[in-house]
């Protein structure tokens, strides 16, 4: 990962907290990165940018909390200086925004997950309705092809015309049938790929949230 | 190294640190890094909180065509500083009074 990229990830990471902090922030590790004898190296021992943006927003959010306690700054040094009340502080306001975070989202959250578990079944059954049908109208176009060609011979020298229509006819049928089977096994061959990637897209979005949320 | 330098130790460590001369992020991380493990990304909260507390001020100072933004002690981060050194050896002090007499071999 280039320093470009590493910084626009940990941009993208630090969407939540105020605009100021977040470029406080990465300039800091601009100039980290940029200080370092090898880039790339620093880069790895870093960590991920996920994970030095929770770092700091650990600290943004427990700050918070202390700046709103402490709001005079001509307040005794040695007593605004609490790291161990603010630290548990924080623990304890990350479950309660945890909590209301999905009491607020459980009402718009649940319906979601019905619609796409809906429109995923729906998906389904579709395709599974459409292998169905393929697959029976190619069974039906050989079973009527085969017994039209069966029965060319025994026509043949009753009504030679009809006999001759009956086999193009068979041979039509048979080529049709061949035709719905190739379009059965394409049907089938996609069904995994396609669910694959509509699941990937919905747990992909979920995942997405939760990063955020993290 | 099984037990964390954070909080007061980690702050007392960079105010230390800065009392001798000013540094810049990189620097000091590895300063300290080479003494205490400590991660990478652990430094720059505890960067931000002591300017905040304005225990540290910064100023850039160009550098390979762009600006290296530089920490300086203040007053104040003096102060702060032997609070957390008083702190350290109120705290080791009571340390050893249960583990510091073991020194590692019989009390006789």
């Amino acid at each position: 990962m280039s320093k470009a990229e590493y910084l626009a990830k940990l941009a993208q990471k630090l969407r939540v907290i105020p605009e100021n902090e977040r470029r406080d922030a990465l300039e800091y590790y601009d100039g980290y990165i940029s200080d370092a004898e090898d880039e790339s190296a620093a880069i790895s021992q870093l960590g991920t940018p996920g994970e030095v943006a929770a770092i700091i927003l650990a600290n943004h959010f427990s700050g918070e909390e202390k700046s709103q306690s402490s709001q005079s700054p001509q307040s005794n040094e040695a007593a605004d200086y609490t790291p161990d009340a603010s630290e548990s502080a924080f623990s304890g306001m990350k479950t309660a925004l945890i909590v209301i975070l999905s009491m607020f989202a459980a009402p718009v959250a649940l319906p979601i997950v019905v619609v796409l578990a809906a429109l995923g079944f729906a998906l389904v059954m579709v395709l599974v309705s459409l292998i169905i049908a393929f697959a029976a109208t190619a069974f039906g176009l050989f079973l009527g092809g085969l017994a039209s060609i069966l029965f060319f011979p025994l026509l043949l020298f009753r009504d030679f015309g009809y006999a001759v229509f009956l086999l193009g006819n068979g041979l039509i049928s048979v080529g049709l049938g061949i035709l719905f089977v190739k379009l059965t096994t394409v049907v089938m061959r996609g069904f995994p790929k396609i669910s694959r990637y509509v699941s990937k897209k919905i747990l992909g979005r979920a995942g997405h949230e939760k990063n955020r949320m993290d | 190294m099984a037990i964390q330098a954070t909080g007061v130790l980690l702050d007392g460590c960079v105010l230390t640190l800065l009392a001798d001369e000013d540094a810049y992020g990189y620097s000091l991380t590895q300063r300290i890094k080479s003494v205490l493990d400590v991660s990478e990304s652990t430094l720059y909260p505890v960067m931000r909180r002591l300017q905040t507390d304005e225990c540290l001020s910064v100023y850039d100072m160009p550098h390979n065509g762009r600006n290296r933004r530089y920490y300086k002690i203040t007053e104040r981060g003096l102060r702060r500083r032997d609070e957390c050194a008083a702190e350290w050896a109120d705290f080791k002090g009571r340390i050893d009074t249960i583990l510091g007499g073991f020194g590692g071999g019989s009390d006789e």
